[in-house]
């Protein structure tokens, strides 16, 4: 096994460290459920391959260890943190004879899921950070803040492993998740109501087709995924058909004529980021899985190396 | 928060912010954890950090006064260097505090370790 299920604990009262008093989880951060385990399961057929076909490409220095990395991990809407916890243990653990390592860092915007996801690192010995935050807007972007090394060539973003598992059931037209306020300390009711529409409001919002969030994620991630970075997202089946269907829109509307890298499991998704036309997304079936009423899939979305 | 995350973090989910990096930071509590000293983990992690921003910023919470605005040269073979890196980036944690945002000024609280990047206005 590479990726073994985190240990973690859905009781209330638990004490975020020594130092600090008790806090109380809220019962409403998102539990792990089968989509959690079926986005495991994929990193568990996927990420080992990933990294050596792909990943160990940003090696430039030829030295004495052939490992990649370190890399930067990044989940959206970690609620728990399963899989945050996950994919950390596996980099100081099973992943170590093939990556030096990585930082993990976990965004939530309901402050309960932050800490909640910071006690199951805690838990499973892994350190990560958490940050409140929406989606990827919290980034810096390469081209505004280049890093040490001045190359010319295009400027990819810092991300090399994105995770989500986006709020995917459909909504009305428009629904947004409720954008969290400053909470008053001082008006506990006020706060409790205030938290409870924050983190109820957190898996509404995907839209008509529920894939309004994840297609905010894709046009930030065309953006700011590494050159060879990979997005492990979730979906069920209308929500990959709505990505298809706009996908087909754009091609009609287009007056040129390229030729698309599409084939059964894979779609091109050339819509999304800055400058979608240069860096075009394939979108790739990994996973499927039948529970009751829905129909889950993971999908991984990358460049292709050789395009050119 | 460590400084490796301050390193990636920009304003600029506030409306009319161009580039809104770096965020100073104002810090009233740090945590030192300890965690396992990797030469190579650390001699790369620096090509994927802004220097420069890295080592104000550990300047701002207190940290790294011994540090340059440059890399020295031949940082690779330096172990001492590479160990206080090490620490800065991975083992030095802003707990409480605020990261401003340069062109705005606009302040982002920081508690319990987790910085507040939502735009709440």
């Amino acid at each position: 096994m590479i990726i073994n299920t985190p240990a973690y604990t859905v009781s209330d009262n638990i004490p975020l460290d020594e130092n600090n008093e008790e806090f109380i989880t809220a019962p409403a951060v998102y539990e792990p459920s089968e989509d959690t385990f079926l986005m495991l399961d994929v990193l568990e057929l996927d990420l080992e391959q990933v990294i050596s076909t792909r990943l160990s490409k940003t090696n430039k220095v030829v030295d004495s260890t052939a490992k990649c990395g370190p890399l930067l991990v990044v989940e959206l809407g970690s609620g728990f943190g399963i899989l945050t916890a996950a994919i950390s243990k596996a980099f100081s653990d099973t992943l170590s004879s093939i990556a030096v390592g990585a930082h993990c860092i976990a965004i939530d915007m309901n402050p309960t899921a932050c800490r909640k996801t910071i006690m199951t690192c805690k838990l499973n010995d892994v350190e990560v950070d958490a940050i409140r935050g929406d989606l990827l807007t919290w980034m810096r972007h390469p081209e505004t803040s280049n890093v040490n090394n001045g190359s010319n060539k295009e400027v990819y973003g810092p991300i090399d492993i994105l995770l989500f598992n986006p709020p995917y059931v459909r909504g009305p037209e428009g629904e947004q998740a409720p954008t969290p306020t400053v909470i008053d300390a001082k008006d506990k009711e006020a706060n409790d109501r205030k938290l409870a529409s924050i983190e109820d409001g957190a898996w509404l919002g995907g839209g008509p087709d529920g894939v309004d969030v994840l297609k905010r994620a894709l046009h930030q991630a065309a953006d700011l995924l590494s050159e060879y970075g990979v997005f492990y997202a979730l979906m069920i089946d209308y929500n990959y058909n709505a990505l298809v269907r706009d996908e087909m829109q754009a091609r009609r509307d287009r007056t040129d004529q390229n030729i698309y890298h599409d084939d059964l499991n894979s779609v091109e998704l050339t819509t999304f980021g800055s400058s979608p036309a240069n860096r075009p997304l394939i979108c790739t079936h990994i996973l499927s899985r039948k529970v009751p009423g829905e129909n889950l899939s993971v999908y991984r979305i990358y460049r292709p190396i050789d395009f050119n | 928060m460590k400084l490796f995350t301050h390193n990636m973090l920009s304003s600029k989910v506030v409306n009319g912010v161009k580039v809104g990096y770096p965020l100073r930071i104002v810090a009233k509590d740090i945590k030192i954890s300890e965690s396992e000293f990797d030469k190579e983990f650390v001699k790369r992690i620096i090509s994927k950090i802004n220097w420069k921003v890295f080592v104000n910023a550990a300047k701002q919470i207190g940290y790294g006064k011994d540090l340059s605005e440059e890399l020295i040269n031949n940082y690779e073979n330096n172990e001492e260097y590479l160990k206080k890196v090490h620490h800065l980036l991975m083992e030095v944690e802003v707990m409480n505090g605020e990261l401003i945002c340069p062109e705005t000024h606009r302040v982002f609280p920081i508690s319990d370790g987790v910085p507040n990047l939502l735009n709440e206005d």
